[in-house]
């Protein structure tokens, strides 16, 4: 089946139940208070726990839903309910209106002086809250301990993209660009070296123990303390300018499922450990992965289907998202298409859909 | 080592003059010399005769001063002089009109911020270098450099304050601000630790070949583009450079602390390279500019009480000289009488009135008598140093 081509809102997409043909389906939705125990399991020491209030943020959580669903009939909400949560992403509406934000811009500045045949090129860092206004994914983590390495790979893609389907859904809701922070490279001990060359000379705590205070809305109480006019990094040790920019390790599958989502690094750091600031522009992103609109036509079980051949086929079909709305927020499903079938019943609905590939 | 007795103070025994062609020869000898501060002078004889010229045109320049001139003194020692009168030179300054003239001149100046953070419970004061052009068209005190062996005696004094009488005197000629430079620190082998922490990372050369190629420590201009052009986070720099900065290089000490006791202010702004002090202030505020009066030979009162030393100046253009002698003078100086003493160590008519100023010393010498205890560089114990 061809790529439907964004604008082709006409032809109606032909979904097989979710959780049919022996896979689990998976889905992401709006974390719920009864969530916490199980998400207390695995998310990392210090990070945020607390239910988003107000609208401005959504906590998604990708959900597996019990294995070795029936054959029969559709996955329930209910099953979706008993599901283990098994990644968790925070989807920003517009950051720093309120608790300002800050980055370092890193620029360029040159120094010729053609008489003495000297040209030199400069990087500086500029403290400022640029993106401010601009919306973020941010907090992406996931329980390592029970995904298989592909199955990491197939989540954080999967949470990535709902999200963006989320945002296409509402997207008067949202700014003109999305940031992504990523963690800088740090040492064994957690060490940064771009700390230890910069930020340590203006801030004598011990950063670490700050963030466990305040968690990450730390670095806004950092800001004043921090040099207000350009620094050029020739002024710090070479240990701090090589991991400017730099990506920590155990970060770097995100920043690829990052990349691969469409996001790219921009001008900006993080003012503790330089860490990168992946920017893109949402209307890009959304169009680039062909959010749109369509019609849905519910297929029946592939089981009813006359031929074990049909029933094969059925099962190798791209696979879509496509966004549920209901009262307790949006719902995201992972689904496969599958061909048009003579029993069919016509297309009860529209909904936000986008291709999620082979 | 000093091939003579250690010097004393007597009246009159330092002459302050501008230089002259004659001086060609002295001079060179001069730079050789060990000396206390650091001589502005080139070391060869054509630069040194283009000096001489341009100092020359300029104390005969017309009032209305272009702010180009620069003014080249010697100092003399009148009891060393020869059978022909001739005195050896021990000691050089100058004064540049307008610093930067039709250019800019560049300084660092300090400044501190405070910043802070009640959630994080944190307060700083950090300071920062920012690049200016403040002191362009001031008028600058440049080299001053005088023989090691006279840096226990008054004579420092007048090289560094008998400049001040002439700007004081002919103050159409200069700005109403004035400025001194001063030797930043560095080790012996040319090794600078502010060059070295700022200055080389953008000129990658060290801190020699730079002043050579920028033709001294007061960059031109298109040097100090190459330099860092926003402000510098001291506390980035490496600790050596910190504490370096505005410190003098220990040559540097006596002519600095001199210009404190005037009254300049030598916190505030450094050298761009060597990160030195760099003194400024109103002239109209200096110790000796306010002090400045006639001192008139007919107003002296018979009296035994040695008077205190004082600068003493007479002359306009090339013919302006100072010296150092107590006031009031006594009956006799030197077995003379007074006003021909005078006219034979400052020129000029005998009885003519000079213009002076009190200088703080705690020797007073009897009025023709010779010069008492040698002191610690004439460093005033009453007063203090500003």
């Amino acid at each position: 089946m061809s790529r439907p081509k964004q604008g082709d809102a006409a032809a109606p997409l032909r979904l097989l139940p979710a959780g049919e043909v022996g896979r689990a389906a998976w889905c992401v939705r709006v974390a719920r208070l009864a969530d916490l125990p199980g998400l207390h399991s695995w998310l990392p020491p210090g990070a945020a726990t607390a239910l988003p209030i107000g609208g401005d943020e959504m906590w998604l959580v990708a959900q597996r839903p019990v294995r070795d669903a029936p054959t029969g009939g559709d996955v329930t909400r209910d099953e979706v309910a008993r599901g283990d949560l098994v990644a968790a992403l925070r989807l920003r509406r517009a950051i720093g209106l309120e608790l300002p934000r800050h980055w370092y811009h890193v620029g360029c500045v040159v120094h010729a002086a053609p008489q003495l045949h000297l040209f030199q090129r400069r990087d500086t860092l500029l403290l400022g809250s640029d993106h401010t206004g601009a919306s973020e994914l941010a907090d992406l983590c996931c329980d390592n301990a029970s995904l298989e390495p592909l199955e990491r790979a197939l989540v954080v893609r999967l949470l990535l993209r709902a999200a963006m389907l989320v945002v296409a859904s509402r997207r008067s809701a949202f700014g003109g660009r999305l940031i992504a922070e990523l963690p800088g490279s740090r040492d064994a001990h957690g060490q940064s070296a771009f700390w230890l060359g910069l930020g340590r000379h203006f801030y004598a705590g011990d950063p670490v123990l700050a963030e466990a205070c305040h968690g990450a809305a730390w670095r806004s109480h950092l800001a004043p303390l921090l040099p207000r006019q350009p620094v050029y990094t020739a002024f710090l040790p070479e240990s701090a300018r090589a991991v400017i920019a730099q990506v920590g390790a155990e970060a770097r599958p995100l920043a690829d499922a990052l990349t691969e989502l469409g996001l790219a690094q921009g001008q900006h750091v993080r003012i503790d450990d330089a860490g990168p600031v992946l920017e893109a522009d949402i209307d890009v992103l959304l169009a680039s992965q062909g959010a749109r609109r369509s019609p849905v036509i519910e297929l029946p079980a592939p089981a009813a289907l006359p031929t074990a051949g049909r029933r094969a086929a059925a099962a190798t079909g791209r696979r879509w998202l496509v966004l549920d709305e209901g009262a307790g927020g949006p719902v995201v499903w992972l689904r496969r298409a599958g061909a048009a079938q003579p029993s069919e019943v016509a297309a009860a609905a529209t909904a936000w859909v986008a291709d999620f590939g082979a | 080592m000093p091939m003579h007795p250690l010097p004393d103070d007597r009246p009159g025994r330092y002459r302050l003059r501008p230089v002259r062609e004659a001086d060609l020869e002295a001079l060179a000898g001069l730079t050789q010399a060990r000396a206390i501060g650091i001589s502005s002078l080139p070391a060869q004889a054509q630069g040194l005769r283009e000096r001489i010229e341009h100092s020359l045109a300029s104390f005969a320049s017309a009032e209305d001063a272009s702010g180009e001139e620069a003014y080249l003194f010697v100092l003399e020692d009148l009891a060393r002089a020869d059978s022909h009168g001739c005195a050896p030179l021990i000691g050089t300054a100058g004064i540049a009109a307008a610093a930067g003239f039709n250019d800019r001149f560049y300084s660092y100046r300090n400044e501190f911020i405070v910043q802070a953070s009640a959630v994080l419970g944190a307060r700083n004061r950090i300071h920062t270098l920012h690049l200016c052009h403040d002191l362009t068209g001031v008028t600058l005190l440049t080299g001053f450099h005088i023989d090691a062996a006279y840096a226990g005696t008054l004579a420092p004094q007048l090289l560094s304050r008998g400049r001040l009488l002439y700007i004081a005197r002919f103050a159409e000629r200069f700005s109403d601000r004035i400025a001194a430079e001063n030797p930043g620190l560095a080790d012996d082998s040319g090794r600078c630790p502010f060059w070295d922490a700022v200055g080389r990372r953008f000129f990658d050369m060290d801190y020699p070949t730079a002043e050579q190629l920028s033709g001294g420590r007061s960059p031109k201009a298109y040097i100090a583009e190459l330099m860092p052009q926003s402000p510098i986070y001291v506390p980035l720099l490496p600790e050596e450079a910190q504490w370096a900065l505005g410190q003098l290089h220990p040559v540097g000490e006596l002519p600095f602390r001199i210009l404190l006791d005037e009254g300049l202010d030598g916190d505030t702004y450094v050298n761009l390279f060597d990160g030195g002090p760099t003194a400024e202030g109103r002239v109209a505020l200096l110790k000796t500019v306010q002090r400045l009066r006639r001192l008139r030979l007919d107003a002296r009162a018979a009296t035994t009480a040695p008077g205190a030393w004082h600068l003493a100046s007479r002359g306009q253009g090339a013919e302006f000289s100072a010296t150092l002698l107590p006031w009031p003078l006594g009956e006799t100086v030197a077995g003379r009488d007074p006003a021909a003493w005078l006219a034979g160590v400052l020129g000029g008519r005998p009885g003519e009135a000079l213009q002076g100023a009190q200088l703080d010393t705690p020797r007073a010498n009897p009025p023709g008598g010779a010069g008492g205890d040698v002191g610690d560089g004439g460093v005033p114990a009453r007063g203090g140093l500003a």
